[in-house]
């Protein structure tokens, strides 16, 4: 056994370790900080790198139902001592899935609801997907239990699966097919946003076709380089056999892929769809051609360096045809822009890591690859007890510190942007002092004895200093006395709307009221108002709690539109009065009222429920 | 007694009466933004955009916070220059591709139009907002745990016999809400007596089964956004091939294997099962 071997294996092996705990720690930073700051995804793209590992993983992973379909159904027993790697691989390649589609669930916290019967939505793909890779990874479990049954000698379940085990792999294989589709078909509900060089009403079919050669390629790749990392003798001549089948499969999905577009009437899409006919041409050549061109020749797939090529160009046919389908093909709107996070793209590889690095230890510590020869010749790194307790340790340190170095920059920025007006109550700081006593907080008022209903309405906030009502005192306008100490005798003869039937404690200090105002083309009758020749209006009516915080001259907010036409409509008033023209006089068009909508007179109220 | 149970039980016979729905009449549309402040304040969203006098802008583009806005389309048409604000929110969809996609039922499409969202069912998978032909349901983003949000249609309002917040605060008469089917009477009415004025369309009447909002323009609409779509709703072929397309292929490969099964066992069959068998039950023995 040779130093080097070993050593370059130990380091793979490390790499790997370290991988998945980087990618461990991103993951944890994802959960906890949600998607916005740890994804480049967006309303315009929602979907992203992740979902491209899963539809390019279940393809992948389905080289374990193939097998199963030729060693059970087809009777090939000489395909048996490939099954196992194949199959674990499988289902080490579905976990992976598994946990990027956890990752990627925004609500993650209740996925669980997928699998509660009354929420189920039967309709929905996404559904059908989540359910089939759900039995379907619990009927994988059955296929991988075999080999760790062996492993602890238990004798009877062993014999349980064995008896079961061509029902298992006819539900594997039938649950797997729907899987598959439905993945495909998930694209279906978007005939208007998936260009149509991709979408077609036969995905499911082509999604299943390619499904059926990616498995069998992925046979091929993960045997082939199982076998050669695991100084085991391939017989070259199976793989071939594989390779010839895979060939043929291609050669059908290419016909089924071109014919559909044929059949569609959509061929002219080939060339004049810009970048995204490369993209197709690009999926079709290097996934489909060039590995039926490897595998044609026998002098390629006879030789295991072949075999690799081949099976991963159709391999890499496949994850771009599934990241044109969810990404490249999309038509996000104007705009939108995605490329993976570098967090996102940590956190993929890691799953990947964490899949070869568990099929390692599989092959290392169960009878997963026929037995032969002498098994120290597996150059497996050997570490000693000690290096494996500070290895771990190192490496949950690793991912902790991820996880802490990520965390603050990462964290939602979820500071909601506040409306800057408030319509609170408030009140003078100084001069309302008595008042502020019991105004000051609901407990106050609730221990002077007030209605706990309506104690709430009369806390009054301190009126900040700059304020234009700031100096005047409480009792100015509500009348009472502010030094009393007994309520009642505080509140005698006060008011809670001054203005209320009576403009004088608003006309003292505020004379003369504008009848227009020029610089915004309006026209308000305050004095046909306020001398009362229209009906009962108060000042209270349009211009709010005016003396408790906001200015209407500053412009912070002044009497909405919506105020006067929603009194107008009350009224009744003719037409005339509810016309445009009636109030806005001068120049005036939609762009100018767009500008105007964004300038302080439509500062309207915010917050609270008023449209009712 | 049977039929005693039977008249208790009440009936419940959606009819397409019930539907309510919104005309959206974009030639008196003058882009005030009210709509959107009058959806912020009823449904307790925040002001998105303050500018440095402190004044709140209209949101230009639609957000978790944003569930309507006017959007301005300026448009060359026949040698004239439109400016046409086009409201946007969620069109309520006849037949809704969100609920169809929504694997846990967080959507809901209600009898009477509404298109609402229980989060509490939710579980983050976005498939709707990639379904949704218009591309309205968005997601908090920001949030740890981010709900999927947009227009409800103000279900809870018109639970309480209320319009829709938006076109209550509508200034111009631009929203109109009602019965669906006599706001389409109403629509086809403004385009008689006004030919010129009308694109002589009613977007939303049939487009992809039909939608709750619908509406009328002066020009085309394809100029100004609107997705150009059939009449078919989007979700009547994937719901034909979840009902019919999964029964059949696990059907379909389920006898597939039995026969090939059969057609590549059936002679070694006998043997090879009993040969097992008999070992087995030799070595029990």
């Amino acid at each position: 056994m040779s130093a080097v071997r070993k050593n370059s294996l130990s380091l793979i092996f490390v790499l790997l370790v370290v991988l998945v705990a980087v990618g461990a720690g991103a993951g944890i930073v994802r959960m906890i900080n949600g998607l916005g700051t740890t994804t480049s995804l967006s309303d315009g793209y929602p979907w992203g790198l992740w979902i491209v590992y899963d539809i390019f993983f279940v393809p992948f992973s389905a080289g374990a139902f193939m097998i199963l379909a030729v060693t059970h159904i087809y009777g090939k027993k000489e395909y048996h001592g490939i099954a196992r790697p194949v199959v674990v691989a499988g289902f080490l390649g579905e976990i992976m899935v598994v946990v990027i589609l956890l990752m990627d669930l925004g609500r993650w916290h209740q996925f669980y609801n997928i699998l509660l019967p009354w929420y189920w939505n039967i309709n929905s793909f996404m559904f059908q997907v989540s359910i089939c890779l759900t039995i379907y990874i619990g009927v994988m479990v059955l296929e991988v239990a075999p080999a760790i049954l062996e492993r602890l000698n238990w004798q009877k379940p062993l014999r349980l699966i064995r008896m079961a085990t061509i029902l298992i792999a006819g539900l594997g294989i039938v649950l797997s097919s729907l899987h598959q589709s439905s993945l495909g078909a998930l694209f279906l509900l978007i005939p208007y946003r998936l260009h149509h060089l991709w979408w077609t009403p036969t995905l499911p079919l082509l999604f299943f076709a390619s499904a059926v050669f990616a498995g069998l390629a992925m046979v091929i790749f993960v045997v082939t380089l199982t076998f050669r990392a695991f100084h085991r003798r391939l017989d070259l001549g199976l793989m071939s056999n594989l390779a010839r089948v895979v060939a043929v499969l291609l050669g059908v999905y290419f016909v089924l892929k071109l014919g559909d577009l044929v059949l569609n009437g959509e061929m002219g899409l080939l060339f004049s769809s810009g970048w995204l006919s490369v993209l197709f041409l690009a999926e079709i050549i290097v996934g489909v051609i060039v590995p039926v061109i490897l595998f044609g020749l026998e002098r390629v797939r006879n030789t295991s360096s072949g075999l690799l090529a081949g099976s991963a160009c159709a391999l890499a046919g496949v994850a771009l045809n599934r990241t044109n389908v969810a990404i490249f093909a999309y038509a996000a709107p104007d705009g939108a822009v995605y490329f993976p996070h570098w967090m996102e793209i940590l956190v993929s590889v890691a799953a990947v890591a964490a899949g070869v690095l568990l099929f390692v230890l599989a092959v290392r510590f169960l009878p997963i690859l026929p037995e032969e020869g002498d098994r120290r010749s597996v150059a497996m790194p050997q570490f000693s007890r000690w290096a494996v307790v500070f290895g771990g340790g190192a490496l949950a340190l690793l991912t902790i510190t991820m996880v802490l170095l990520l965390q603050p920059s990462t964290q939602a920025k979820a500071v909601r942007t506040e409306a800057t007006v408030t319509t609170s109550v408030s009140a003078s700081p100084r001069e309302g002092q008595q008042c502020q006593a019991c105004h000051g907080d609901e407990q106050a008022l609730l221990d002077a004895g007030m209605d706990p209903n309506e104690a709430d309405l009369y806390v009054v906030e301190p009126l900040p200093a700059e304020a234009v009502h700031a100096d005047i005192r409480c009792v100015a306008c509500h009348y009472g006395d502010t030094y009393a100490q007994d309520v009642e005798v505080a509140h005698a003869g006060t008011v809670t709307d001054p203005t209320e039937g009576d403009a004088q404690i608003c006309v003292a200090c505020h004379p003369e009221i504008r009848e227009e105002f020029p610089e915004d083309r309006l026209r308000t009758p305050h004095n046909e108002v306020i001398h009362g020749e229209v009906a009962d209006v108060s000042c209270s009516d349009c211009h709010g709690a005016v003396g408790h915080g906001f200015d209407p001259v500053s412009g912070q907010i002044i009497c909405p539109m919506g105020v006067c036409l929603d009194c107008h409509q009350e009224r009744n008033l003719d037409s005339e009065l509810s016309e445009c023209e009636a109030c806005h006089v001068g120049a005036h068009d939609p762009v100018l009222a767009y500008e105007c909508s964004t300038s302080p007179a439509t500062n309207l109220p915010k917050r609270g429920r008023r449209w009712t | 007694m049977p039929s005693g149970i039977a008249l208790a039980e009440p009936l419940k016979t959606p009819s397409s009466a019930q539907l309510k729905g919104m005309l959206v009449d974009l030639t008196k549309c003058i882009g005030c933004g009210w709509c959107q402040q009058a959806c912020k304040e009823w449904n307790d969203l925040p002001a998105a955009h303050v500018d440095e006098e402190g004044c709140v802008e209209v949101d230009s583009c639609l957000s978790a916070d944003t569930w309507t806005l006017p959007e301005l389309q300026e448009i060359e048409e026949d040698g004239q220059h439109y400016k046409v604000f086009v409201k946007k929110q969620c069109m309520h969809c006849v037949d809704p591709a969100c609920v169809s996609a929504c694997p846990v039922g967080a959507l809901q499409k209600l009898d009477s139009g509404p298109v609402v969202y229980d989060c509490t069912r939710c579980i983050g998978c976005r498939y709707c907002m990639v379904a949704c032909p218009f591309g309205i349901p968005k997601f908090e983003w920001d949030e740890p745990l981010p709900r999927i949000q947009k227009c409800t249609f103000c279900a809870d309002r018109q639970a309480d016999g209320l319009e829709p917040a938006c076109a209550a605060a509508c200034p111009t008469g631009a929203l109109m809400f009602g019965d669906r089917d006599s706001l389409i009477a109403e629509a086809e009415s403004r385009i008689e007596a006004d030919p010129d004025g009308y694109f002589h369309h009613l977007y939303g009447k049939e487009e992809l089964g039909g939608t709750s909002w619908m509406y009328l323009s002066p020009v085309n609409f394809e100029a100004m956004g609107f997705p150009l779509v059939g009449n078919e709703p989007v979700t009547s072929l994937s719901e034909a091939v979840a009902t019919y397309g999964t029964a059949g292929v696990a059907a379909s490969v389920t006898l597939l294997l039995g026969g090939l099964y059969y057609w590549f066992n059936g002679r070694q069959q006998e043997v090879e099962v009993r040969v097992p068998i008999s070992e087995e039950s030799e070595r029990e023995s």
